[in-house]
């Protein structure tokens, strides 16, 4: 079946529906290259036949204060900023509609590709308001600390009611373009490669006019080009609201009703037909077969290391999906069966936000979730064999997350030692929460650094941009000052965005690996980097997707402590090639065409 | 800390069902209530789902008092353990008759089980205030609980010791034809006030001296269930296993000691020690989700493929159930919605 929607805004304006509602509610050293098991094997020189360039030698970094007592240390946003909040519905007060408390995310995209990743913010709008001219927006990162708002001449201003977004190069023109999930017509935005996008909805196909809340790109098929997977909720008519528009309870406080009032609106994977089109292969592919649900946050992944890309959905208050590739672009959904649909006891959870990593370096992937407020964030470790357990109390993250309410998350080395910190937004869904129930709208982003397979909390000794009491939704993460430190973007729902820089500790040394595509610009999204240093073996994947309707930066980090001498990096590739380099240096960013080339080196900041 | 409470106030769920179920109504808004609760529980199985909900719609509909249905239908979910369900029925019910005590009460034990201490505060001070005069003990248990909740271990600790000397106040002017109150249960509020607290050796020197002094194999259970949590808080694994046995073999037909203590040995990858225990919640209670979703992830792994594929099967089912239950639930709260 192929499913083509254009949306036509001149059919259906998303902003006269919302007025409508207002109305009823009044209110190298390269390169040794070695196959592993049947993988194909690209030749190249081994590391003794060519050494390497010497890189350029590291400037030494200058003392920094204040030092940090756990090694990690997030400075306040700067008051040069971005100042413009985010506009997600009405003011507190006036709130009817869950999707005014919801929240978006951000998307880091290297849009202009001069080499820093630029902010995108997918926007709401204040319901009924005929003035509120909020768009989408779309800030340039000048690379020295500062943003830029090219809204309108990248063209990128979509008035939709926007809540998640995903970058990739769709149409392997060599830039990185743009998927807007809206309340309403979702949108593609082809990224033209002269600073400036295209609307490309209608042409590609893949305007559903649903509410969509986080998508992601991955090439589910292995043919070379990026598919894309699209999460929706439930078809919210804001004319005729859940519960005839009557406020649902929440303990003692009366808030917007949750999606139990409304059968849920079931997910969409669109095929790239190569073309510039998509196809809606939902039905036949298998990814149909389940209950519809409610969708929230989704990440590619490959659990079983097979090479072919499985689907994690976190679903609101129903199981979890986990889709496994069977190739072919058929899809099983295992998640009862592999245990990640719900958590130790079989019951499902909110699920708001998800992510994706080798937490504990055992070569296999790894699950988290974020919930609700009175429940846990929950962590599946990946026992292989498809098989997850668990252990969120185990690894001392079960305590913590009690009393917030989690969104955007990620598992990343925050420290720069060389292990998966993690990272969690937070925020209560509803805007009257604070001072009853004892929860608060306003909470602290919580940060834990792993220590011999435990996380302890450090949000309070991490820095004042890790002290803030905020509203806290989506997240992205990415090194956006070329540091090779990973900063956090978090997106407030009420307020201006809050850009959390890391703050470089000395002594402290990392990589940042860039894949880049080659000469066919087939896109390496999901490529698997491995890195040996410092006695420590760290596998890691290029991945964009996951946390809470965002897209996260695309290069692969690396911490790597004491080691200043990468000892070995494996770059398999989505085709199932393998490149091998040894004896790298550390503290660079490491650019590896799949082509083969040299890799190139760029000493961090 | 503050998330340690989240863990350890659940263990009054089965003390709060059980006054939930003697505050049932007598007679024949008894027999009703008695319907309701049969009528509910049908639902959750997924039994003559459209007989049982026309008999619930139809109760809100002839009800001269539809919060008196709405209280049933609450203290049915309560009992049931599902507290997120009770309390809106409650509060419905509530709205209409702010001046009744046991009404407070309940809404007030529903938000503390579902850690919303403020408001559970602020209903069982209603309660304290509007209930008969006398002894109630478990206005101050409650209490108790939502402030060790709230980190005010010391107000905490003074209520418990409250509720403690109410109950033995009520037992000591029982009335005619009533049942005494287990001061056990009050004190293991106090030893789980303590335990909350971090007060470790505190919290077990009581649980020693209420063991001594426990005659009932119920009793003991509790003290040596709430003694293997300690001692798994204090990172103490193989004395808070014995503790856990100990918990189930007071009461070798009790579910809870039983299921923790499988959730125990699962967390920690015990999966052959976890098997005989699930098995038996399964013989004990055959619609435990819990104990089949476990099932079916740990057979598997023990080289039981066919038992994991028919617990798995099981888990589906019931579930699958509850979640038509729910649905069907939304429907029942907006009929009374519509009552109002």
């Amino acid at each position: 079946m192929r499913h083509v929607s254009s949306c036509d805004t001149s059919q259906r304006s998303t902003r006269r529906r919302f007025a409508a509602a207002a109305v009823l509610f009044s209110s190298g050293a390269m390169l040794a290259i070695a196959g592993c098991g049947d993988a194909p094997v690209q030749e190249a020189p081994s590391t003794k036949q060519a050494p390497a360039p010497a890189p350029a030698p590291v400037t030494p970094a200058a003392p920094v204060l204040p030092a940090a007592p756990r090694g990690v240390w997030y400075a306040a946003p700067r008051s040069d900023d971005p100042s413009f909040p985010i506009v997600h519905g009405r003011p507190r007060g006036q709130v009817e509609l869950l999707a005014e408390v919801i929240g978006s995310g951000v998307g880091l995209i290297d849009y202009d590709r001069d080499g820093d990743l630029d902010l995108f913010f997918p926007m709401g709008r204040v319901l009924g308001d005929a003035a509120d001219a909020s768009s989408d927006r779309l800030l340039r990162n000048r690379g020295d600390g500062t943003f830029e708002d090219v809204t309108a001449a990248a063209g990128v201003g979509d008035d939709g009611y926007g809540f998640g977004c995903a970058v990739g190069d769709y149409d392997r023109d060599g830039f990185d373009d743009l998927f807007v999930c809206n309340w309403g017509c979702d949108r593609l935005l082809r990224n033209r490669g002269d600073g400036t996008f295209e609307d490309a909805t209608e042409r590609a196909g893949v305007g559903d006019d649903d509410w969509s809340t986080c998508a992601a790109f991955g090439d589910a098929d292995g043919d070379g080009d990026l598919d894309l997977y699209v999460a929706r909720y439930f078809h919210l008519d804001a004319a005729a609201p859940p519960n005839g528009g009557r406020p649902c309870q929440f303990g003692p406080i009366k808030a917007p009703c949750g999606p139990q009032w409304e059968p849920a609106v079931p997910d969409l994977l669109w095929r790239n037909d190569g073309d510039g089109t998509f196809t809606d292969v939902s039905v036949e592919s298998g990814i149909r077969a389940v209950r519809p649900s409610y969708g929230f946050a989704l990440t590619f992944c490959d659990v079983d290391d097979d090479g072919k890309l499985d689907l994690f959905v976190g679903n609101d208050s129903l199981p979890n999906f986990l889709f496994h590739n069977l190739g072919g672009l058929r899809f099983e959904e295992v998640g009862v069966a592999t245990g990640v649909s719900a958590n130790l006891d079989g019951l499902d959870q909110a699920c708001m936000g998800v992510d994706v990593a080798d937490f504990n370096d055992d070569g296999h992937e790894d699950l988290v979730v974020t919930n609700f407020s009175n429940d846990y964030n929950t962590v599946y470790r990946n026992a292989g064999g498809m098989v997850f357990d668990d252990v969120t109390r185990v690894i001392g993250l079960g305590e913590a997350s009690w009393w917030t309410l989690g969104w955007g998350t990620k598992f990343f080395d925050a420290d720069c030692d060389g292990d998966l910190d993690y990272f969690v937004a937070n925020g209560h869904l509803y805007p009257d929460t604070t001072g009853v129930a004892s929860l608060e709208h306003e909470q602290l982003n919580h940060l834990f650094l792993q220590s011999n397979g435990r996380f302890e909390l450090v949000s309070s000794v991490a820095g004042p941009g890790l002290a803030m009491k905020k509203s806290s939704r989506g997240a992205g993460f990415g090194d956006l000052d070329g540091d090779g430190w990973i900063e956090l973007v978090v997106v407030e729902l009420e307020g201006p965005p809050s850009i959390l820089r890391a703050t470089p500790q000395p002594g402290v040394h990392r990589a940042l690996v860039e894949l880049l595509p080659g000469a066919d610009h087939r896109p390496v999204d999901h490529a698997r980097v491995t890195v040996r240093a410092g006695g420590r073996t760290q596998t890691r994947r290029m991945n964009r997707g996951g946390s809470f309707a965002s897209s996260n930066d695309p290069r692969v980090h690396f911490g790597l402590g004491a080691a200043a001498t990468i000892d070995e990096l494996v770059v398999r590739w989505p085709d199932g090639i393998e490149t091998r380099f040894a004896g790298l240096p550390a503290d660079r960013r490491i650019r590896i065409a799949r082509d083969g080339a040299a890799p190139q080196f760029e000493v961090l900041r | 800390m503050k998330a340690l409470v989240a863990g350890l106030v659940m263990l009054f769920i089965v003390a709060g069902g059980a006054a939930a179920r003697a505050q049932a109504p007598q007679g024949k808004a008894g027999n009703e209530a008695t319907r309701i609760e049969q009528s509910l529980k049908a639902l959750r199985q997924g039994r003559e789902v459209e007989a049982n909900l026309a008999f619930l719609r139809a109760s809100i509909d002839r009800a001269a008092d539809p919060s008196a249905v709405a209280q049933q239908i609450g203290s049915a979910l309560f009992v049931d353990g599902r507290y997120a369900l009770a309390v809106d029925f409650f509060a419905m019910a509530r709205a209409r008759r702010p001046d009744d005590g046991s009404l407070a009460l309940l809404v007030g034990r529903s938000h503390a089980l579902l850690h919303q201490f403020d408001p559970a505060l602020a209903a069982l001070a209603d309660a304290d205030r509007l209930l008969p005069p006398g002894p109630h003990p478990i206005v101050h248990q409650y209490a108790a609980i939502c402030l060790m909740g709230l980190q005010r271990f010391d107000e905490a600790e003074s209520r418990a010791l409250r509720a403690i000397e109410e109950a033995k106040a009520w037992n000591a002017a029982l009335p005619e034809g009533r049942a005494p109150l287990d001061v056990v249960d009050y004190e293991l509020t106090l030893a789980n006030v303590l335990h909350v607290a971090v007060r470790f050796d505190e919290a077990l020197a009581l649980l020693d001296q209420l063991a001594a002094r426990a005659k009932e194999p119920l009793d003991r259970s509790k003290v040596e269930l709430l003694r293997a949590k300690i001692l798994d808080s204090r990172g103490d694994v193989e004395a808070a296993a014995r503790a856990f046995g100990v918990a189930r073999e007071a009461t070798p037909d009790r579910v809870e000691p039983i299921y923790e203590m499988a959730t125990f040995f699962v967390r920690r990858q015990r999966h052959a020690e976890a098997r005989p225990l699930l098995e038996r919640v399964v013989e004990l209670d055959p619609d435990h989700e819990g104990a089949w979703f476990n099932l079916a992830r740990l057979l598997p792994r023990l080289g039981d493929a066919a038992g994991g594929k028919a617990a798995m099967a099981r888990y589906r089912t019931l579930h699958d159930a509850s979640l038509a239950e729910d649905a069907h639930l939304t429907e029942l709260r907006r009929a009374l919605d519509a009552r109002k």
